[in-house]
């Protein structure tokens, strides 16, 4: 499959999220709002992209028996790594991701990665699927989060996680109409749920127009 | 007494780690539609929940706190995990060859299962006494095998439904999921 | 076959050591930063509680039994600023309490209070902070009457915010409670026992036992619920007024069975209130209560009793 191709896969047809439901966990409880989609979003990129690289790269000396706790040493470094950035420098995100920061380590779309992809090819290859998975990943999580935030508050808004400020805030649905069920666990689930739901209805018919099309 | 008894409901119906805390939906999703290996699948969990706590705690307050190393607590804690699931492996597979064969893949998975990480973690971040660690960590997988079993029911009705067709599979699993955390959000008063 | 299981091991400890060797390096740089941050979040407060005072570090909590502390900094030449976490009615409380080196509360911030509004709420009110702030560390202090909860948990906050410090410069507070001692009753306006306010719904006298000079009446008296709540099944407020009829004097006078509202009608049910009753005599036409502001109700369904009780 050609580089474009592969990098496209990953955002709708193979999306970690919602077509291969690949790192739950994170996703669902912390989709609240569209900062923790973001934050979370480019911790995971980071940490995905680093750890493919250096996977790839250290690849032909990795005896091949060992080769899951190399792959966790090196993710669980890159997470805390990222975990202590996260920390001293955008504290507010820190305190809103909180403890799921260092379940990324468990996050299955790394270590899948890792041993599907990075272990078998190049490093720039790697690089290019780890953006790409990364970015598919981020794209499904700020999907479900804005629904989920629309949905429960009427608001969107993003804050700059650096400085605290508000860089926009847009009211859409008017206070006395919100349902705050999405903002529980049961709204996660089901708004889950529905998206999976749509992107497979879409997918089916894709695919039934590629039939006809034969 | 009251208090360990209070954190034990809390851990298993109130704060249940799946609908709640969303932890565990790997084998919440994946596991098969029977309730003979839900239940088997939930003792294992149990098991590796347990002991990898104990490890991890006695890590953390023996070794890494006492010679401010905190900050390798998540790569230490990751690789006991991972060696105490390989253990329960080879446990399972000389004491049971028919559990071992029923649960297939999703044994080694147990590893990269976010419960077992979130509650070694949490017992750190909560800052349990060593009563405290073990209570919860009973009480969580006690939670997950419940939630397991109850939805390993369901599913094992639901296959005979008529679902449909982009729904099938995960997705309705997703909404049954979501009627769950409902009811067990009923719970929310109950200490 | 031992060679390999050599070669896994230095590669995997090469690994972890070059691991730990990259999360070193970066601890040392963040774990500053992360200092910094958590006493920069804490010092809008701290600058409240200790103007005048800009130099603050934290203070390692050790002794703290309750485990209410969260966190405590020293605020140089000034004293010292706990963060406290309680459990309220139905959500914790954070405030932060400032203790100056003398052995006073200096301040008082809630920082988070999820409470009822209008009633837990009211330990924001400047009535509960005068209540607290100037206080030694060796007062007791008295909770809100009408929001007990909510004020009773943040001051046994307060208090194991006063132990550790009396702990750390040695103060002995002569081991007292660590819970908030009852409020002081606040009256109201006098009722005359035979006035118009008792006149209607006379008091019913259930029984009536005499032994020698002193009579016991249990009286039952309609209150609040029956008057005035009109809730189904609703009964009057019982009484027992012991009464010597040879001095016609009232002896003493007591609630038996309460059936107003918890935590409002039985306000009533104080040593001061009943005090008042004590030594009335019968025969004056002219005594009178105070009512208790807040359970006035009630407190006239009392009086009612006793004029059931002394007859016309």
């Amino acid at each position: 499959m050609n580089k474009l191709d592969n990098f496209k896969a990953g955002f709708i047809k193979e999306n970690p999220v919602f077509a291969l439901y690949l790192g739950l966990c994170s996703v669902l409880a912390i989709s609240t709002t569209l900062n923790n989609a973001v934050g979370m979003g480019v911790a995971v990129i980071i940490v995905l992209t680093v750890s493919n690289v250096i996977i790839s790269a250290i690849r032909k000396v990795t005896p091949s028996e060992i080769r899951i706790p190399v792959y966790i040493v090196v993710i669980a470094t890159l997470v805390k790594i990222v975990e202590m950035l996260i920390q001293a420098y955008a504290t507010d995100l820190y305190g809103t991701l909180g403890i799921f920061i260092p379940l990324i380590v468990v996050n299955c779309i790394i270590l899948g990665r890792a041993e599907a992809f990075a272990s078998k090819n190049n490093m720039l290859d790697s690089l290019i699927d780890g953006i790409g998975m990364g970015l598919g990943y981020t794209f499904g999580l700020i999907i479900l989060s804005a629904t989920r935030q629309i949905l429960a508050t009427g608001i969107l808004n993003f804050s700059n996680p650096f400085t605290s400020e508000m860089m926009f805030e847009v009211r859409l649905i008017p206070a006395d109409y919100v349902i705050s069920l999405f903002s529980t666990p049961a709204g996660a689930f089901l708004t889950f749920a529905m998206i999976a739901g749509a992107l497979e209805a879409y997918k089916s018919k894709a695919s039934k127009k590629v039939k006809e099309v034969k | 007494m009251a208090e360990l008894f209070t954190l034990f409901i809390t851990a298993v119906l109130i704060n249940n780690i799946v609908l709640t805390r969303f932890l565990g939906l790997c084998p919440f999703m994946g596991v098969s539609r029977k309730t003979s290996s839900a239940l088997g699948m939930g003792g294992a969990v149990t098991f590796v929940i347990f002991g990898a706590s104990m490890f991890t705690y006695a890590l953390y307050h023996l070794v890494l706190n006492k010679y401010g190393l905190q900050y390798m607590d998540l790569i230490t804690f990751i690789l006991v995990i991972a060696s105490f699931v390989q253990f329960t492996e080879m446990i399972i597979k000389k004491y049971s060859p028919a559990l071992y064969k029923s649960l297939g893949v999703f044994l080694p998975l147990i590893t990269t299962n976010c419960a077992v990480l979130y509650v070694a973690l949490d017992n750190i971040k909560q800052g349990f006494d060593l009563i405290e660690t073990i209570v919860y960590s009973l009480a969580v997988p006690i939670g997950f095998t419940l939630v397991l079993y109850l939805f390993s029911a369901i599913r094992e009705r639901l296959d005979l439904s008529d679902v449909p067709a982009p729904f099938k599979g995960n997705a309705i699993a997703m909404v049954v999921a979501a009627i769950m955390a409902l009811a067990f959000g009923g719970l929310a008063g109950l200490v | 076959m031992f060679k390999k299981a050599l070669h896994f091991t230095v590669f995997l400890a090469l690994l972890s050591g070059l691991a730990g060797g990259a999360l070193a390096y970066v601890n040392s740089i963040t774990a500053p930063i992360i200092n910094e941050n958590a006493i920069a979040a804490e010092k809008v407060n701290l600058v409240k509680l200790f103007p005048g005072t800009s130099e603050f570090a934290p203070l390692e909590i050790t002794n703290d039994e309750t485990g209410f502390i969260q966190s405590a900094y020293t605020a140089k030449d000034a004293g010292i600023a706990y963060k406290v976490q309680v459990m309220g009615y139905a959500n914790p409380i954070v405030f932060m309490v400032g203790i100056s080196n003398d052995g006073k509360i200096v301040g008082l911030e809630i920082l988070d209070l999820r409470d009822t509004a209008g009633i837990g709420t009211r330990v924001e009110d400047p009535e509960f902070k005068d209540n607290v702030v100037g206080k030694t560390t060796t007062d007791p202090l008295a909770a809100l009457s009408g929001a007990t909860v909510t004020s009773g948990a943040v001051i046994r906050g307060i208090n194991a915010a006063k132990a550790h410090f009396n702990d750390s410069k040695g103060i002995d507070d002569g081991g007292g409670s660590d819970d908030p001692v009852t409020p002081p009753l606040v009256f109201g306006d006098p009722v005359g026992i035979f006035s118009n306010a008792t006149a209607s719904a006379p008091a019913e006298i259930l029984e009536e036992t005499t032994d020698g000079d002193v009579t016991t009446y249990l009286v039952a008296s309609k209150g609040y619920a029956v008057l005035e709540g009109g809730y189904e099944g609703a009964k009057p407020n019982v009484f027992k007024i012991v009464i010597n009829t040879a001095e016609k004097k009232v002896v003493s006078m007591e609630l038996v069975e309460f059936n107003d509202t918890t935590g409002l009608g039985d306000k009533i049910d104080h040593e001061d209130f009943w005090a008042q009753f004590e030594g009335l005599a019968t025969d004056d036409d002219s005594i009178e209560i105070d009512v208790v502001s807040g359970a006035t109700v009630t407190a006239i369904s009392a009086a009612r009793a006793l004029r059931g009780a002394i007859g016309e």
